[in-house]
């Protein structure tokens, strides 16, 4: 079954076509690594999902298990089961992470017709998914992301999409930042998540991730598209030769 | 009996210059007589009846006040109560009252109170308060104005603090379509501490003031002022803060910030800091900043699934986490947060 399915996508951003015709088909249980030299559009490939203001689209479809991305809010592609990962998670000073994970993860279940959770069970199954990351409780009262390192700051990324158990996850440039110690926590939970009916788009410049989460198919983005896919083998063909070579 | 009373001050005089209340005069209400409601009596705390004058500093709210007293109670404490005193000061609907409060704390003694600022249906009322804080005395002053949305809110208090005293002063200003709160706070003697928080939650065209006067009259004294503005509609803030360090007050620590957050492009915020600094060796600061709903933020908690007024709702709640903060009596801070609650609900 296919989960995403892209069909010829184009988009703007500040006026500017960044996507031109991208076509690309996820199918159930797969994890498929987006590689490109930076401004190909791998970001924006991201956030055009996902729905972010001021990202136009101008022609092409996506849908998510037959749904029409195009016609949800933000957050209900969230509740359709979309999870976009992102490269520099935002600071919200004053809201506690505890508070906003609750909120988010009700809003969800809410969305989906499955029963919210109160505090105390929340607060329970919150710390049980925290453990599989390492993630202290005091970071869990601390405001969302103020003050966090960057392994620290994608820690709770995974975390967010431990709770949210998306079907489609993008991740966006998410070994940006990294130490090796954070790479593998990130790689782990993306690992554990691994199941049939759920996907991975692990967008990348470098090879490094994929040393961690072994991907099922390549795929080089060039200029707003597809210019190449393999196995993953075209990764580490691409470290070897960069990406001027192929998108000549 | 219409007694000669003041004018009501115009934009021409500089402390009112972005309140204007000569508007007022073409009000027609009748004389109210205040009632003070207040939780049952707490131990060493006496609530009686308002011996007759307060010292209160010369302000046009004040001259007016003062010739038109109706009612007043003076609130003692002589020991250290660990509930809150609930004060409930209210007179009847389209009246017109100035009422008087006095809060005495003898040496050594802690009390919190808390004020609920009502004004009724179109009424107007301008109060008095005068607070006194003997040495080591702690007061926490928990202050929630939810008058109704027709009505003017004036309220002038003037704070002396005294040797190692400590003055907390919180105020959620979110009812009354027009309310000025003037507190003058004066650091009498060494080691005294005073902080100001004031969280103004205003939509529709309510307009609200806090003006501050911090006298640092004394050495080693310090206070810290938070004003924190969250403007819908075409609601407009107003903070004016003022910090005069006298030249013996050395060692003084004085701080003030000040942060709007507008959710719309009808909503203004006014903000106006005077320091008037007369000793050498201190330590002031001031800040002051406006802004509006951080998109990115915005964009990052929906795209964890929060729909937007849910979303708006948080950033507005994180905006001023910190000014509540200061609330760590557990039921009082739920009163305050269902208030921002209801607010949210009315604008977002």
């Amino acid at each position: 079954m296919t989960l995403l399915k892209i069909d010829t996508l184009s988009a703007k951003f500040d006026g500017k076509d960044i996507l031109n015709g991208l076509s690309l088909a996820i199918p159930a249980g797969e994890v498929h690594a987006i590689m490109g030299p930076n401004g190909s559009g791998k970001s924006t490939l991201g956030y055009v999902l996902s729905g972010r203001d001021g990202y136009e689209v101008t022609g092409g479809t996506a849908t998510l298990m037959g749904q029409d991305l195009f016609a949800l809010e933000i957050e209900e592609r969230v509740a359709a089961g979309l999870f976009l990962a992102l490269q520099y998670p935002v600071e919200i000073p004053g809201v506690s992470n505890m508070n906003f994970l609750r909120t988010a993860f009700n809003a969800v279940r809410k969305a989906r017709g499955e029963p919210e959770l109160e505090a105390a069970p929340f607060l329970k199954h919150v710390r049980s998914k925290a453990a599989i990351l390492g993630i202290a409780d005091d970071m869990l009262k601390r405001p969302v992301n103020v003050g966090f390192s960057g392994g620290e700051k994608k820690r709770m990324e995974m975390l967010q999409l431990l709770l949210l158990e998306p079907k489609m996850v993008i991740l966006d440039e998410t070994d940006s930042g990294l130490d090796i110690d954070a790479l593998k926590v990130v790689a782990d939970a993306v690992n554990s998540l691994r199941a049939p009916d759920r996907s991975f788009i692990v967008i990348t410049h470098y090879q490094r991730l994929l040393d961690y989460i072994t991907p099922d198919h390549v795929h080089v983005l060039a200029k707003g598209k597809i210019i190449k896919s393999g196995g993953p083998e075209l990764a580490k063909e691409l470290e070897a030769t960069g990406y001027a070579n192929i998108a000549a | 009996m219409p007694t000669l009373q003041p004018e009501w001050p115009n934009n021409k005089i500089e402390e009112f210059k972005y309140t204007n209340l000569a508007k007022l005069s073409a009000l027609e209400l009748k004389v109210g007589r205040s009632e003070l409601r207040h939780s049952p009596k707490l131990d060493g705390v006496t609530v009686s009846a308002l011996p007759p004058a307060l010292d209160m500093p010369v302000t046009p709210l004040t001259q007016r006040a003062l010739a038109s007293y109706d009612n007043g109670w003076l609130i003692e404490a002589t020991g250290e109560s660990t509930a809150p005193l609930e004060l409930d000061l209210f007179a009847g609907e389209y009246t017109s009252s100035a009422p008087r409060v006095a809060i005495k704390l003898a040496a050594n003694t802690k009390l919190m109170v808390f004020e609920s600022a009502f004004a009724g249906a179109s009424c107007l009322t301008n109060q008095l308060w005068q607070i006194e804080l003997a040495e080591g005395a702690q007061l926490c002053h928990i202050r929630l104005q939810c008058s109704s949305g027709d009505a003017t809110h004036l309220a002038t208090s003037k704070v002396t603090v005294g040797r190692n005293a400590q003055y907390k002063l919180l105020t959620l200003n979110t009812g009354a379509a027009l309310s000025r709160y003037e507190p003058h706070i004066t650091l009498a003697a060494p080691g005294a501490d005073a902080s100001l928080t004031a969280i103004n939650l205003l939509t529709g065209t309510q307009h609200g003031d806090v003006t501050s006067f911090m006298h640092h009259q004394s050495p080693q004294g310090s206070s810290r002022q938070m004003v924190r503005s969250v403007l819908a509609g075409h609601a407009r803030g107003v903070y004016q803060g003022k910090i005069m360090v006298a030249p013996d007050a050395q060692k003084t620590s004085a701080q003030q910030s000040s942060k709007a957050l507008l959710l719309s492009s009808g909503a203004e915020m006014n903000t106006k800091p005077e320091l008037e600094i007369f000793a050498d060796d201190v330590t002031c600061s001031h800040g002051a900043t406006t802004g509006t709903i951080d998109r990115m933020a915005l964009y990052y908690l929906k795209a964890r699934g929060i729909p937007e007024a849910q979303a708006r709702a948080l950033l507005v709640s994180g905006f001023i986490a910190e000014a509540l903060d200061s609330v760590t009596h557990d039921s009082l801070r739920l009163r305050l947060e269902q208030q921002v609650a209801q607010f949210m609900e009315r604008t977002l």
